[in-house]
């Protein structure tokens, strides 16, 4: 039987600034975007990770002799070091290690699998209005299984949100709506051949959707806010303009503060942070930037 | 206090605190801690004076010579008088702590909360009090069987502590009121009944006790008018003069103004340690409930101000916090702050069944909110599910202000607590309506029907985990090559999990019979009390003191830890030995033996297993049977004072300390660890966050376990970024209360606590931060991440 299976990176229960109440945050695998300033980098690759946790490793080298494909190595300096490229993500470095210094970024699950994990958390959803939030990652690039388990939330009565890039065919977003109750959608730069220099990816698909979905359900658009790439107030305001035409679907802006919490993942990843001279923006600029929005007419919060 | 949290203060608080309040909060700060004898000193040359006379008799003529003796001090700016130990930051040498005589000469050098201590005292000590009251510090007979069982001295107990006496009937009927209570009881007593012949000393002994306590206000208000003649600003002549007229009037007679009942029932609680000769767990009660009729009427009629009493409240709540139990050092190492636990309660039910709070719940939690750094009082909610949105917010407002306070307390397990143990301790049953008015807390957050029990006292404790370390060397300590528990057989030959059970089954019912044994040796010279138990409902009545079983509600409390600890291995024992068979239980006791060394892969294996606090029956049952056991047992064994014995699982911070002597468990803890706080998942170990623990915990029968289990959580202040983040927070505490959780008490992280974690990490590896994607203990993240967080943290975001 070939059931359906979702790759997940991780559940985050007690999340709370994702949606309304106290939600559980499903971190899905995969994302069709390479943002520069991405804080999970580990959610990006539609497949198993090894993320590398230098502060537990002791560098006793059991891992590289258990590796078949001699895909570790330890150098007499510095890290431990992974060629990602011949590693088969067999994960007997990962059951060797005495440390755990090594872990796999990835799950699969079935939708009853996942449902019965996010069930145990009920009992906050009922009390906070809470529910679940779908984020990654960017959860539509498994839109078959997340449709199905979003159908069952719904038959739970489950409150439903899902952080989206909105980088996707507008069929495959048009189904999941049908179970879902509010929408995040980024909006990372206005200015398309921007977009895809930081992001990798036009922007095209990402504002059509954006007038779509704005047309049948609640959205709030993100936009994170990263000092010299997207934080202009010629930027921001072409945001809140185009917002602005959303009617009354479009419930806020959040603007959130670009922050370096995902640089060390990058690191035990064995990639590069792109943006490691960038600071996170002064809180005074933040504040003018919510103002430059409500401006517009638009409602805007610092923060999710 | 950060800028972070001054910022969150003023948006939070309703009211700016007066500016004499944040004066004395200034100077409390600055006093150093000093070592006070005078109650000491007078109760031992009184105890010396009195050698031949009914124990009950000298006990109150020594309270009587305290009550007369002790100095009378008033302080600059303070609105209330009077100290527990003389002084503000006074504390009194407590002769329990036999240790402290060896200290005295580095007691006020020493490392860890060092407290002042004159050489006249000091000689007078060494002298007088400590030899006088050596014969107290040991159980004088040790049984043979008992001495077979292991027990080879039992420290005494001398008073009873944990208990709040009936304050309410202070106020309404004065000392003197009472006294008459006594004098009439003694007026009915039947002279040709040899019992009731038996109640004489103790009576006479009341009365006389109480006679001295109705004089207490007057050398005060002696005092006062003293100052005021000499005072030259008119303002404080003036508070002078009101201090005057207060104390003539309180505790000797009923309170007429709000401003009379604090003042009285300072009084009494002063007087209450006094007797005790110490400071542990003697609380306050539900102050906002007894308190209220007075503000009531005193506000109605004009006499007062709300700011007026937020100021008297705020003042009234510093001084709890100016007492500091004096520990010796191998303890003081633990606890820097020596809190004595003087809990107040707010809201719960009335007894009707309905909602008890009231405007005075809120400005208690206001107070809380004026006098940050002070540890005192210990406040908790009784959060019910009728308890107010409003109250429940402005308490997770406290809390994110990061005192660790409010505790919040299940009202609805606490009644289901009480009501049961009429059913089990023998006692009298307890009425729905008395476990509903008079169901709070004492001492840290121990479960208690006020005014008409008797207290108890901690005596040894019972170490699950090292019961557990029995189990996988067949009764053996590793840790002091000792031994220390039954020979339940060669783990090595156990063939199924349910005979590894059946081994710590067995060892936790030989050590609660021995915990038994030694509560019994240290209580044997429990010391009666006249003014407390006069205090104590029936005691009058019956003509016995508390610590004879005059209460009308007794028990006693066997003390217990590590119960998380213990579930953590059997779960594993029975995932990895049994289940998936990767290892053998020979493998496993090896890598014990060696604390795991040169056994990294079995530690990893054990490590891995399923940990309590992270919503997974796998392990949380095991500890609910655990703690099901240890409960059943504990209620078998009788206290001498009355009723059975109950569990307790509240360790303060003696949960590093006692980890010192346990070898490695097969829960993958290293020998030596701290061992998990009450309840709370083990150190590092609930990697899903403050829900799954809530789930987890309320998986036990935490109703049953009759004096409550600590849960400490810490959380992390990025909920706090919107006003949302209270709702959510009382959210939270709405499940707490579904879950039938029993107590709660959150620390929210500080900057200033990552930064010391930061510095000293082996101490905070408890500390979880969500970060981008995952939650990970702070310690083991980068130090620029580390800097980024504390960054967030500070900037409230």
């Amino acid at each position: 039987m070939n059931e359906l299976k979702g790759l997940i990176y991780n559940l985050q229960p007690f999340a709370v600034h994702d949606g309304p109440g106290i939600r559980t945050l499903i971190y899905m695998k995969g994302c069709p975007l390479r943002c520069l300033w991405c804080s999970t980098p580990q959610t990006q690759k539609m497949g198993y990770e090894i993320i590398h946790i230098e502060s537990h490793c002791r560098k006793c080298g059991r891992c590289a002799e258990v590796c078949s494909n001699g895909a570790i190595m330890i150098p007499p300096e510095g890290n431990l070091m992974i060629d990602r490229k011949r590693c088969t993500y067999c994960a007997k470095c990962i059951e060797i290690c005495p440390h755990q210094a090594l872990e796999l970024a990835g799950k699969y699950m079935t939708v009853p699998e996942l449902f019965d994990e996010i069930e145990k958390d009920q009992p906050f959803f009922r009390r906070s209005n809470g529910g679940i939030t779908m984020g990654g990652g960017e959860a539509t690039m498994q839109h078959e299984f997340v449709a199905e388990f979003l159908k069952k939330c719904k038959q739970h009565y489950i409150h439903t949100a899902m952080e989206t890039c909105g980088h996707i065919a507008w069929e495959h977003l048009e189904k999941l709506l049908t179970y879902l109750d509010l929408i995040y959608l980024d909006i990372k730069h206005m200015d398309s051949p921007m977009h895809k220099t930081l992001t990798g990816v036009a922007n095209d698909f990402v504002l059509d959707n954006a007038r779509k979905v704005c047309s049948s359900h609640p959205v709030i658009f993100r936009i994170p806010v990263v000092p010299g790439i997207n934080d202009s107030y010629e930027n921001i305001s072409a945001t809140a303009k185009f917002a602005a035409a959303m009617g009354e679907n479009l419930l806020r802006i959040e603007l959130l503060p670009y922050h370096q919490f995902g640089a060390q993942t990058y690191f035990r990843l064995g990639r590069k942070y792109e943006l490691s001279g960038i600071e996170p923006p002064e809180d005074s600029h933040m504040r003018r930037l919510k103002i430059l929005v409500e401006s517009f007419g638009i409602k805007a919060q610092i923060g999710g | 206090m950060s800028d972070v949290q001054s910022a969150l203060r003023d948006r939070v608080s309703t009211m700016r605190p007066a500016a004499r309040v944040e004066k004395l909060r200034q100077r409390y700060t600055k006093i150093k801690n000093k070592v006070v004898i005078d109650v000491a000193r007078i109760l031992t040359r009184t105890m010396k004076e009195t050698e031949g006379e009914p124990l009950v008799v000298r006990r109150a003529k020594a309270f009587a010579a305290i009550v007369r003796g002790v100095p009378v001090n008033i302080y600059p700016d303070e609105l209330y008088v009077g100290w527990l130990w003389s002084e503000p930051r006074g504390s009194e040498i407590f002769i329990k702590y036999t240790d402290l005589e060896k200290e005295l000469d580095t007691i006020s050098t020493r490392k860890y909360t060092p407290f002042l201590l004159d050489d006249a005292d000091k000689r007078i000590l060494k002298e007088e009090i400590f030899p006088y009251w050596k014969k107290y510090f040991y159980s004088p007979i040790i049984p043979p069987e008992a001495k077979k069982m292991g027990i080879r001295k039992a420290p005494i107990t001398p008073v009873l502590f944990h208990y709040v006496v009936n304050y309410e009937k202070v106020l309404k009927r004065g000392i003197s009121g009472i006294k008459r209570e006594a004098e009439d009881r003694m007026a009915r007593l039947d002279l040709t009944d040899p019992d009731d012949i038996k109640k004489v000393p103790f009576l006479e002994g009341v009365i006389v006790a109480l006679e001295a306590a109705a004089e207490i206000g007057e050398r005060f208000a002696a005092k006062a008018r003293e100052l005021a003649a000499m005072e030259r600003e008119e303002k404080r002549k003036e508070e002078l003069l009101k201090i005057a007229e207060i104390c003539v009037r309180v505790p000797a007679n009923p309170a007429r103004t709000f401003y009379e009942a604090m003042q009285s029932v300072w009084f009494v609680h002063m007087m209450v340690g006094w007797e005790a000769g110490f400071h542990g767990g003697q609380s306050i009660g539900r102050a906002d409930q007894y308190l209220y009729p007075f503000y009531e009427r005193d506000i109605r009629e004009g006499r007062l101000t709300e700011e007026l009493a937020q100021e008297l409240i705020d003042c009234w709540f510093m001084r709890f916090s100016q007492m500091f139990s004096l520990l010796p050092e191998n303890e003081a190492v633990f606890m820097s702050n020596h809190t004595s636990a003087h809990h107040i309660d707010i809201g719960g039910l009335k007894a009707d069944g309905n909602d008890a709070t009231n405007a005075l719940s809120y400005m208690f939690l206001e107070a809380m909110m004026h006098t940050p750094g002070m540890v005192e009082p210990t406040i908790g909610l009784l959060v019910h599910s009728k308890t107010p949105e409003r109250i429940l917010i402005k308490a997770c407002q406290l809390t994110a202000l990061g005192g660790g306070y409010p505790q919040f307390i299940n009202n609805d397990v606490l009644v289901d607590n009480l009501l049961s143990r009429g059913a089990t301790s023998g006692g009298k049953p307890v009425s729905l309506e008395d476990a509903r008015t008079f169901g709070g807390c004492v001492g840290c957050h121990e479960p208690s029907l006020h005014t008409m029990e008797s207290g108890w006292t901690v005596g040894q404790n019972q170490h699950l985990a090292a019961l557990m370390e029995c189990v996988m060397t067949n009764g053996w300590c590793r840790v002091h090559n000792t031994r220390r528990g039954l020979e339940t057989g060669d783990p090595g030959q156990f063939k199924t999990f349910e005979e590894v059970r059946e081994a710590l089954r067995k060892q936790i019912i030989h050590r609660m019979k021995v915990g038994a044994i030694a509560a019994n040796l240290g209580e044997e010279l429990l010391q009666p009390t006249l003014f407390t138990s006069a205090l104590t409902e029936d005691c009058i009545e019956n003509g016995t003191p508390r610590e004879e079983g005059g209460a009308r509600y007794s028990l006693g409390a066997v003390s217990f830890d590590g119960a998380v600890d213990a579930g953590n291995s059997l779960a594993a024992v029975k995932k990895l030995v049994f289940e998936e068979k990767k290892i053998t239980m020979e493998q496993l006791c090896t890598a014990l033996d060696h604390n795991f060394k040169g056994y990294e892969d079995i530690r990893k294996l054990c490590l891995e297993a399923p940990k309590f606090g992270n919503d997974n029956d796998y392990v949380d049952e095991q500890v609910a049977w655990i703690t099901h056991l240890t409960t059943e047992e504990a209620k078998k064994y009788l206290s001498r004072y009355g009723g059975t014995k109950y569990p307790i699982q509240v360790l303060l911070s003696s949960f590093v300390p006692l980890g010192m002597g346990v070898g490695a468990l097969p829960s993958g803890r290293l020998a030596g660890e701290p061992l998990s706080d009450g309840v709370s998942p083990t150190v590092g170990s609930d990697t899903k966050g403050p829900t799954a623990v809530l789930k987890s915990v309320g998986r036990l029968n935490n109703a049953e376990v009759g004096l409550s289990q600590t849960l400490n959580m810490k959380l992390d202040p990025v909920i706090f970024t919107t006003d949302e983040g209270f709702k959510r927070l009382a959210d939270l505490i709405r499940v707490f209360v579904d879950q039938k959780v029993d107590h709660l008490q959150i620390n929210v992280v500080s900057s200033d606590t990552l930064i010391a974690a930061q510095k000293t990490p082996e101490h905070y590896k408890d500390l979880v931060v969500k970060v981008a994607g995952y939650n990970a203990r702070f310690v083991d993240l980068h130090k620029d991440l580390q800097d980024s967080i504390i960054a967030r943290t500070e900037h409230g975001l």
